[in-house]
């Protein structure tokens, strides 16, 4: 038996009572109201909620007539349970003891490592097989009908110069077709996409990219930054191709959101804003991935269609040498910033993409080269 | 052995008609909920999520255990299986809006202006259920609040939101510049505009916020008792201002730390010093929001809401401001990320034992004579998991 306060859930007084196990029942024995007179409840013990025994914490037991027990002190109380012999739950037994502790936070680090080596990247490859064409399509349409509202207008390159940018392409991508390039893995027909000109405004910059379903959209500045290396041109949208090819909008949007789900689980629900930092970390880690993909995509193409990366590698040089207004600048200015440019791990750590000075290095590397003499 | 009960201790030796203060213990350690957490976090990873609402429960009844006003504890009443339904119809919700996005941005804007006008019933429920689940000395807390005070208590910060997702439906070039404007030119009076709203939006948002406690404050019903605060949005307006002499006195340590992660690795490279000087300068700022001012504000606010609280036999005491809880914050922030969050729990320990021994009761009347109030409804546990889904505070 154990002594507990009764609370008979009327009247906030506490009770002074006592707890007996006899048979299948529970006996709560208490001073009656008027003071001498023993009041006695009886409960089937299975049919009540008994409490877990957590570390700390006073043990509280509700009645079904919504009355409650309560234990002020834990370790009685547990060692009453115990001496009757009352089961306690296998959970709970996992929370009482420090190795299984130890054990679980061993077990939820190799969840996390293995989860982010091959569970996240398998589920989202899944889901990214499943995604069908024609949604991805209309996730682009909109998108481009979006963008199209509130920042782009109309490109001012003229139609001919548009035309001849197009053609090129296809014919380069009709060459790399016929090679059958290993590196490409193309289905039995290259990619589908569609190259749209928009003019942008300033900030923006001389920039490309492609939306889901194969729009690649070139902006008026980059035509205009790269208009003297039209093998330039041709790289970016081979780039551009790489980031539709391997679905990187709809598999970064898959990754986001699962992984905000798990960073969430672990950091709990009273985060704040910092909560959102590694979530964004590790999607600007995915992004770099994304984007170095895309780059050996661009290569493998460019080469299989019989040219080289030059054209990409200038485009960097000239892409991370831009002035306030994103305007080239002067090449001397240039090669001066690239003799003091060092690798700065807090901007890279942050940024969607690999530093320019990687990938300069990397379209300019022996094996980049040009198949043609 | 004699066969009479122990009596129960006398109270202290106060006169009847005296005040009784009331103190409050938290129990629990770091330790403990350690072992509590880390089980819960690896059930709730093994099954995907699902456990999350058994996780919730375990953890509310364990704190409201440790809980101990005048020696006895809060209690839990919360079961296992209303809370999963609950959790269920939140994630169905979430999943419906996250759904509609996909779609195209009118469903997005529907189901957000829909969510936005439901918003205020969710969180009264879970207020409801929050407090109707929890119990001091067997009676029951409940929460009385109407429907027409959630509303009038959210609108403030409600409307702004609906207006943001009107206008970005809409979109502001379509309202403010003409068809041949070139894209660069903003016009001057849609940036005076955006200052404008941001501000009034501010303004509104405090007003909310002050509004909400009030309703909030004003709901909680324990025996016969009910609370009355008297807060105004001009108490929020002197804690921003406090907040932002924090921040402003925190701009000479970032702005070192910028000089020394950012400019002195890169000489010559005026671009990757600025980057990365902007970058180490934020981040301390950051840094210290969520700590030194986070912890200030929790203080402050606390203090002046529950000092200013009172029913017709009680009468609160908070002194968390003479406590240092934003140093707190700073070391919790320093050791979970050194232990790459295992710290966690023992955060969550501290600040929670922080703010409760910081609050003592004054009772003018005497407890044991109170009985049970009408009981209310018992609300819904899906507001109960609202509140997780937006960070909004349900609890005491």
């Amino acid at each position: 038996m154990i002594d507990v306060l009764y609370f008979d859930g009327h009247c906030a007084r506490a009770h002074a009572a006592r707890l007996r196990i006899v048979g299948h029942e529970l006996l709560i024995e208490r001073e009656g109201p008027t003071g001498s007179a023993l009041q006695a409840h009886r409960h089937p013990v299975a049919a009540l909620r008994w409490p877990e025994p957590l570390p700390q914490g006073q043990r509280q037991l509700p009645l079904p007539d919504g009355s409650m027990v309560v234990g002020v002190d834990a370790a009685v109380w547990d060692r009453w349970i115990r001496s009757v012999n009352l089961p306690i739950g296998w959970m709970a037994h996992g929370m009482s003891h420090w190795r299984y502790a130890t054990l679980a936070v061993a077990l939820i680090a190799l969840m996390a490592l293995s989860l982010g080596r091959w569970g996240l990247p398998w589920v989202v490859e899944e889901a990214v097989q499943r995604v069908p064409d024609r949604l991805e399509a209309e996730w682009g349409a909109t998108g481009l009908a979006e963008l199209d509202r509130r920042w782009l207008r109309p490109s001012l390159v003229p139609e001919a110069q548009q035309q001849q940018i197009r053609s090129a392409f296809d014919d380069l991508t009709a060459r790399a077709a016929q090679t059958r390039d290993e590196r490409l893995s193309w289905r039995p027909v290259r990619p589908a996409y569609r190259i749209e000109f928009r003019s942008a405004p300033a900030r923006f910059g001389p920039n490309a990219f492609a939306l889901p379903g194969g729009t690649l959209v070139l902006t008026d500045a980059f035509i205009e930054l790269m208009a003297d290396h039209p093998e330039a041109i041709l790289g970016v949208l081979a780039h551009e191709l790489g980031h539709v090819h391997h679905r990187h909008g709809v598999r970064s949007l898959l990754q986001a959101a699962l992984l905000s789900m798990a960073y969430a689980i672990w950091i709990g629900d009273q985060a704040g804003v910092l909560a959102t930092v590694p979530t964004y970390l590790t999607t600007a880690a995915y992004s770099r991935e994304a984007e170095r993909e895309a780059d050996a995509y661009a290569l493998a193409l460019l080469q299989a269609g019989g040219l080289g990366g030059e054209g990409l590698a200038v485009f960097f040089e000239r892409l991370s040498c831009l002035d306030a207004h994103n305007r080239p600048r002067p090449a001397v200015e240039c090669h001066a910033k690239a003799r003091a440019e060092r690798p700065s791990l807090l901007s890279i750590g942050i940024s969607s993409h690999p530093a320019s000075s990687e990938r300069i290095r990397f379209f300019r590397a022996p094996g980049a080269q040009s198949a043609r003499p | 052995m004699s066969a009479s009960l122990p009596t129960p201790a006398p109270p202290p030796d106060t006169p009847p008609q005296g005040a009784r203060v009331l103190s409050i213990r938290f129990t629990g350690s770091g330790r403990g909920y350690f072992r509590i957490w880390i089980f819960n976090t690896l059930l709730i990873f093994l099954t995907l999520g699902l456990y999350w609402p058994f996780a919730k429960a375990r953890r509310l009844r364990w704190f409201h255990a440790n809980t101990l006003i005048d020696g006895h504890a809060l209690a839990f009443h919360g079961e296992s299986w209303p809370l999963f339904r609950g959790f269920a119809v939140m994630a169905a919700l979430t999943g419906v809006y996250l759904a509609s996005g996909l779609m195209s941005a009118t469903v997005a804007s529907i189901t957000a202006l829909g969510l936005a006008a439901a918003w205020p019933l969710l969180w009264r429920s879970g207020l409801r259920f929050r407090l109707a689940q929890t119990s001091w000395r067997g009676l029951r807390l409940g929460f009385a609040g109407d429907v027409k005070g959630a509303y009038a208590a959210s609108t403030p910060v409600l409307l702004p939101l609906i207006a943001m997702v009107l206008l970005s439906a809409l979109g502001p070039p379509a309202l403010w510049s003409g068809h041949d404007a070139a894209p660069d030119e903003a016009p001057e009076a849609f940036g005076v505009a955006t200052t404008a709203s941001l501000v009034l939006t501010l303004i509104l948002a405090l007003w909310g916020l002050a509004r909400s406690r009030r309703y909030h404050l004003a709901g909680i019903r324990y025996a016969a008792q009910s609370l009355a605060v008297d807060i105004g949005p001009g108490f929020y307006l002197m804690l921003m201002g406090q907040c932002a002499l924090i921040l402003l006195a925190a701009l000479p340590v970032a702005l070192i730390v910028a000089l020394v992660l950012g400019v002195l690795p890169h000489e010559g490279d005026p671009d990757a010093a600025m980057t990365d000087g902007v970058i180490a300068g934020l981040g301390v700022m950051l840094v210290t929001a969520a700590t030194l001012v986070r912890g200030w504000w929790t203080a402050l606010e606390q203090d002046r809401l529950l000092n200013a609280c009172r029913s017709a036999e009680l009468r609160f005491h908070s002194r968390l401001t003479h406590r240092s809880l934003g140093a707190l914050h700073a070391r919790n922030l320093m050791w979970t990320l050194l232990t790459m969050g295992l710290y966690r729990p023992f955060a969550v320990v501290a600040v929670s034992r922080m703010r409760w021994e910081a609050v003592t009761v004054e009772v003018h009347g005497d407890v044991d004579t109170w009985t049970a109030g009408a009981a209310g409804q018992p609300g819904s546990a899906t507001g109960e998991f609202g509140g997780d889904l937006l960070g909004q505070d349900i609890s005491l």
